[in-house]
């Protein structure tokens, strides 16, 4: 299964079959290594069956956002790399506000990249684990439905872990 | 207000990406989506994961969904402060979606101070609304709470008890603080701590037939039965639990499971409001159990919890069967003691102790001294509570022996009669792995879901499902037992890791596990009626298997 050793980023190797992304949201273009791209799922099922043209328009999900996707494909198409680098790599790739997590969880989703959907999805669960309720619903601009008697009432059934919180 | 000037500055920028990215999307549940927000929620520690569902209505449907099934959840420390093993195995316990009903925290700190300490600070962080109980085992068996590692562990024993044992070796093992905490959330079943009292100045006076009826009150208010799914017993230092247990027996559905630690030092809480009746501060409690009822108001859609229980005993009869004679009791402060003398049966000669003795130890051979020599007394006996009709019931009962002289046979504890059959037993180690594959035997069929074996008289419950799922299992196990009773580690947990691996498993090493269990088992012979039921053992493991039936899907 040994593969040879792959030339990376050098756009200097002829034969290396590329795929360009297209973000739809700002036009911005990445030229990217077709079995980097193939990580994502949808990528490779739109390859497969021959929907890909020359450009492969990503919708919904911005450059900025596009551009951590690709690091982070790049990373996990690289063989040597060991699990301890890749964990660092993934720790820096979510390294980020709430909001471009949540940007990022989405675009995992949409390209379905399963790893970094965990990895982005443990991060959003770390960032908000000490918020209060209120910040959450702020973050994630969810409105309260709660009538105040509803709310009481399912503080009541978690009253265990509101003792000593206002 | 750092974190205010902090999320305003987020805020800002996620303003400026949507106006750059002209979308105009809104951040929230409608656009991350409901299998997105349930990953995420699944992630969260217990504590998050409650504020969360207190978000919207849709987040708290996500959260009953991402908490649907029943949950055991265990962990411990070897810290040696109170504080800081109380912390490791909360945060470890509470790192996932939980929503504790109830907890048991064993420690080892022999200073009843740190008990109080440790009772205390659980209590504080799982709040007063769940019944806890917190006592003193010989040992924990579990998951460590800092390296996931599983092990059973024994409290140092003291340099008396074993006085063979080379002082470096012995310290470089030891390990004498530590907690193991239990936290279990069972949707559909309501759990509360019931204390066995006795009035202060009265201590012999011990309100067995009011512990049975409490226990059928609280049950009757949340159930539409008396008798709980299963009750899980701690007793005192100072009392026999014995008669307590065959009351329960007596009291009990046979479907109700009955398991705990025959002594525990404990402490607990319970509920203030509950159904039951609060009696003291006229009383000491001398033991607790914590009742297990199905509720009858379950939420819509959870389907049913199911109990299990199995035995691996630790002793082997030997010798032949003899009735006791001439019977005597004496009682000190805290300790009772029976000598007596008996016959073969369809003999005459009366046996004195050292006779009876002799003739076992000839049989046992040259590990007579290191083994733990019991009676097994089978007692026929009338029981009722309070006034209802009375019932004759058999148990067998296992009393440890003291010593023989040449008149009498001097046996710990009380109860028995001129008349009652008895047999010699000696903890053996072989007897008790061939038991124990006879528990992983049990469970092999258990996963595969079907349902005759070890204990068949217990625990049948809910076993209409195909897709049970086994979500947790407690073992009690004799402090006599673990690895220096096999020469090898962790045989007692061994049927529970290999059947069902990656569920969690907790225990304790006890003096005498409780287990409601037909004394079948203790016959190889196998010509024993199974209508003898067996609560209280010795060198024993009771494993309580709990598995879940989900709710057929509504249409």
């Amino acid at each position: 299964m040994a593969s040879a050793p792959e030339n990376e980023k050098n756009a200097s190797a002829p034969e290396k079959k590329t795929l360009t992304l297209k973000s739809m949201i700002n036009n911005e273009e990445f030229v990217v290594d077709e079995h980097v791209a193939l990580q994502s799922v949808t990528i490779k099922n739109m390859v497969d069956s021959d929907c890909a043209g020359d450009v492969i328009p990503v919708p919904t999900i911005s450059g900025e956002i596009l551009a951590l996707v690709i690091e982070y494909c790049k990373n996990h198409a690289n063989p040597s790399a060991s699990e301890d680098d890749l964990k660092k790599a993934d720790a820096g790739i979510v390294a980020k506000d709430i909001y471009t997590l949540i940007d990022l969880v989405l675009a995992a989703n949409f390209l379905d990249i399963k790893g970094l959907l965990e990895v982005t999805s443990q991060k959003i669960a770390d960032s908000i684990k000490d918020l209060p309720h209120q910040d959450v619903r702020e973050i994630f601009g969810v409105e309260n439905d709660y009538t105040p008697e509803e709310e009481a009432a399912v503080r009541a059934e978690h009253d265990w872990a509101f003792e000593g919180f206002p | 207000m750092t974190t205010r000037t902090r999320r305003q500055r987020q805020r800002e920028t996620h303003t400026q990406r949507e106006e750059r990215e002209s979308g105009g999307g809104t951040t929230g549940i409608d656009l991350i989506g409901e299998d997105l927000l349930q990953n995420i929620l699944s992630r969260l520690p217990a504590l998050t994961f409650a504020s969360a569902a207190c978000v919207s209505h849709s987040w708290n449907t996500l959260c009953n969904r991402v908490l649907c099934r029943p949950k055991l959840s265990s962990a411990f420390s070897l810290n040696p402060s109170p504080k800081g093993a109380v912390e490791e195995v909360v945060d470890k316990v509470l790192s996932e979606p939980l929503r504790p009903h109830f907890a048991i925290a064993c420690v080892s700190y022999a200073s009843s101070l740190k008990r109080a300490q440790v009772h205390q600070l659980i209590t504080q962080k799982l709040g007063s609304t769940i019944p806890i109980v917190t006592y003193k085992s010989s040992g924990i068996i579990g998951r460590n709470a800092i390296t996931n590692d599983f092990k059973e562990v024994q409290w140092h024993r003291t340099l008396q008890e074993d006085p063979g044992a080379e002082d470096d070796n012995l310290s470089s093992k030891t390990v004498t603080d530590g907690i193991l905490l239990v936290v279990g959330f069972l949707p559909g079943l309501k759990v509360d701590a019931v204390p066995l009292a006795r009035p202060i100045e009265d201590r012999q006076a011990v309100l067995v037939d009011e512990f049975v009826m409490d226990i059928r009150e609280f049950t009757a208010y949340v159930s539409d039965c008396t008798s709980p799914a299963g009750i899980m017993m701690f007793g005192g230092l100072t009392i026999d639990v014995k008669p307590v247990l065959d009351k329960l027996d007596y009291a009990m559905s046979i479907e109700t499971f009955i398991v705990g630690d025959e002594s525990g030092h404990f402490l607990y809480r319970e509920l203030v409001d509950s159904g039951k009746p609060q009696r003291r501060p006229r009383f000491k409690t001398l033991g607790v159990a914590l009742v297990f009822a199905r509720d009858r108001n379950k939420p819509h859609g959870i389907g049913e919890i199911g109990f299990h229980v199995a035995l691996s005993s630790g002793l082997s009869p030997i010798g032949p069967v003899f009735k006791a004679a001439a019977v005597k009791e004496r009682r000190d402060l805290n300790d009772c003691s029976t000598w007596l003398t008996a016959r073969r049966e369809e003999h005459h000669d009366i046996l004195d102790g050292q006779t009876m003795l002799s003739d076992i130890s000839d049989e046992i051979g040259d590990h007579f001294e290191y083994t733990g020599l019991y009676i097994g007394v089978t007692k026929r006996r009338k029981y009722s509570v309070e006034l209802e009709k009375v019932r004759w019931i058999s148990s067998l009962a296992f009393h440890e022996v003291s010593r023989g002289d040449e008149e009498y046979l001097f046996v710990y504890g009380s109860g028995i009669k001129t008349g009652d059959s008895f047999r010699f037993y000696y903890s053996d180690s072989s007897t008790a792995s061939s038991s124990c594959s006879n528990v992983s035997a049990y469970f092999r069929r258990l996963k595969q879901d079907q349902h005759d074996g070890i204990c068949p008289d217990v625990g049948r419950a809910a076993a209409n499902g195909s897709n049970k799922e086994i979500f947790g299992g407690i073992l009690f196990s004799c402090c006599g037992r673990g690895e220096p009773f096999f020469d090898r580690p962790n045989v007692d947990s061994s049927p529970f890791l290999e059947n069902f691996p990656g569920v969690p498993l907790a225990g304790t090493f006890c003096c005498g596990e409780i287990g409601r269990c037909s004394s079948s088992l203790y016959n190889q012979e196998g010509q024993e009626e199974s209508a003898v039921r067996c609560c209280l053992h010795a060198y024993s493991s009771v494993y309580l298997v709990m598995s879940y039936t989900p709710a057929l899907p509504e249409h």
